[in-house]
């Protein structure tokens, strides 16, 4: 009974690690690589030089006041990201439909930085959560793998339940290959296991409304459609057009909001017509609040301050804190990134089990190489994709219109070219051919970023010594990895 | 130091457990006089990090503790295949 039980899950565990597998190693490759968003927006965008530390004068945030009051009149809202110790700019952003964009402010003199146009960091959280795709359709295909990966990971316990904590730390690398994959796939299973039940689970949690829109109960027994609390009839309000009041200095604001937000620094302003609204900083703690306070327009008179309180809030805000990680110093950021990487290398030592544990019987068939072509297009080209991302946001001219954009399309191709030849010659039988092109390709391209960015900004080198030391220096261990995995291949083929 | 002090604390206790389990991972057996030492080590320290690391930093604590663990158990588990290797 017991083992057609374990013989079941080794099914589940298979065929919803696989599938949900190919989308969650993009998933958590791009959502490692946002705990570092801003840093790698920093990298995308050399002509920004400003200090971390440098202090935010009045005077720029009275210039920023301008262009928020200006925008607002014109019919543009905006609102005022304030400088950090992680992003030391003056950032008055708008949303354009697809993700939040301006200006970004010297914070001492209020000067515009003449940065490019780029898809920045944001864009790997954004394919994060939406793999670029637009509307709750993007949403919805990243959590179904994701609650596709929890039910593999609890499959996978009930698997491996036995040898769960005697085998915690064994590694057979001198046994058959397919023992040691086994070996790693479930070292890393079980020593990330927190790590990943707590990340998949929060990132569920991030986006639960669109899986589980919120009905009330009442009207599940009432006679016709349910009507969704978010659209529940209201009566009828017409807007009358808003006169903006103008705006007073920002500094003594931001200084009076301090007592009421806890002592917590500011993170952002948000204006309505007749108030604005300064929002406690998402460094400031694990509780991803949005608590903030009002204050009347024009005279700048403290309204009120909203906090949120009660358990269940506190205990979701601690479920987006946790996944956010925007709380975490440098260290914990660190730590975040090699355990997102883990947990990636779990999901990639899957699906090549999957392949490996079927090529004797079903290898012939074509579909097992669809398969190994799909596997080979998530984990070598996807790397490579986003490596030629960060190569065009340094070799497209500075002044292109529509630049991220374009950033964004070299991703896209890249990525379509991998698959396709991932999956001609997979299809050809040339499978380990494609492994080893792509793998070198990879390799160069991330080998290939220290030099780019020595030679095309050698100036932003100095200005931020650890932000480029870091970017290059993944993309030295990124191209390291592919060579030995390389090596290795050329060994089996030889 | 939270971090140092909870990864050695865990990779201690790694440790400790691949000796208690020594034929699984083709370890001479500890001597008797050892073995309640290793029981101890492996219970006592990762749990004594654990209340240092939450007691001294809440919630970041206990993450910085998870990771600690983790990647202990990264470093013995490579550690223990490379001497078999």
């Amino acid at each position: 009974m017991r083992e057609t039980l374990r013989t079941r899950m080794g099914w589940l565990h298979a065929w919803t690690g696989f599938v949900g597998g190919l989308v969650m190693v993009c998933v958590f490759v791009t959502g490692s690589l946002s705990v570092f968003d801003t840093e790698i927006t920093r990298w995308m965008q050399p002509e920004v030089r400003v200090a971390p530390g440098t202090p935010l004068t009045p005077a720029a945030l009275d210039v920023a006041a301008r262009m928020i009051h200006e925008g607002e009149t014109h019919g543009i809202p905006a609102f005022l990201a304030l400088p950090s110790p992680r992003s030391p700019t003056l950032k008055v952003l708008h949303y354009d439909g697809r993700e939040f964009t301006g200006p970004q402010l010297d914070p001492q003199t209020g000067v515009i930085i003449p940065a490019r146009q780029t898809a920045g960091g944001e864009f790997f959280f954004r394919f994060h959560y939406t793999l670029c795709m637009q509307g709750p359709a993007g949403i919805l295909a990243v959590d179904i793998p994701a609650i596709g990966l929890l039910v593999a990971i609890g499959s996978g316990l009930v698997i491996h339940i036995r040898a769960l904590l005697p085998d915690i730390v064994l590694l057979r690398l001198s046994a058959t290959r397919l023992r040691a994959w086994l070996d790693a796939h479930l070292l890393t299973g079980v020593l990330f296991l927190p790590f990943m039940v707590m990340i998949t689970y929060t990132g569920v949690l991030v986006h639960v409304d669109r899986l589980l829109p919120a009905i009330p109960v009442t009207s599940l027994w009432s006679q016709g459609r349910p009507v969704s609390r978010s659209t529940a009839i209201r009566p009828p309000h017409v807007a009358p057009s808003p006169v903006f009041q103008p705006l007073p200095p920002l500094a003594p604001l931001l200084a009076a909001a301090r007592a009421p937000l806890g002592g917590r620094e500011a993170g952002f302003i948000l204006f309505s017509p007749d108030h604005l609204s300064i929002f406690a900083s998402d460094a400031s703690g694990p509780f991803l609040t949005r608590d903030h306070a009002d204050f009347h327009l024009p005279d700048g008179a403290l309204l009120a301050t909203a906090a949120t309180s009660g358990s269940i809030a506190r205990s979701v805000q601690l479920l987006h804190g946790l996944h956010y990680a925007r709380f975490a110093a440098t260290g914990l950021r660190w730590l975040y990134l090699v355990s997102g990487l883990c947990a990636t290398a779990v999901i990639a030592s899957g699906l090549v089990l999957f392949g490996m544990k079927r090529r004797r019987d079903r290898g012939h068939t074509v579909a097992f190489r669809i398969g190994e072509g799909l596997t080979m297009t998530t984990l070598v080209g996807l790397p490579a994709s986003l490596c030629a991302l960060l190569w065009a946001s340094r070799l497209l001219p500075a002044t292109l219109p529509g630049r991220d954009g374009t950033e964004i399309t070299v991703f896209f191709t890249v990525w379509g070219l991998c698959a396709l030849h991932a999956l001609t010659c997979a299809v050809t039988g040339r499978g380990l051919r494609a492994w080893r092109t792509q793998l070198a390709m990879s390799a160069v391209l991330a080998g290939g970023l220290l030099p780019l960015d020595g030679l095309t900004a050698p100036a932003a080198l100095h200005a931020a010594p650890a932000i480029h030391a870091a970017v290059d220096g993944m993309g030295l261990g990124a191209a390291s990895l592919a060579l030995y995995v390389l090596s290795h291949l050329r060994d089996r083929a030889a | 130091m939270t971090f140092p002090v909870a990864l050695a604390a865990c990779l201690a206790a790694f440790l400790c457990h691949a000796l208690l389990h020594g034929r699984r991972y083709r370890l001479p057996a500890p001597p008797p006089g050892l073995r309640p030492v290793a029981y101890l080590l492996r219970m006592a320290a990762p749990l004594g990090a654990l209340a240092g690391a939450v007691a001294s930093h809440g919630v970041t604590g206990a993450l910085l503790w998870f990771a600690a663990a983790s990647l202990a158990g990264l470093g013995a588990g490579l550690l223990l295949a490379t001497r078999q290797y």
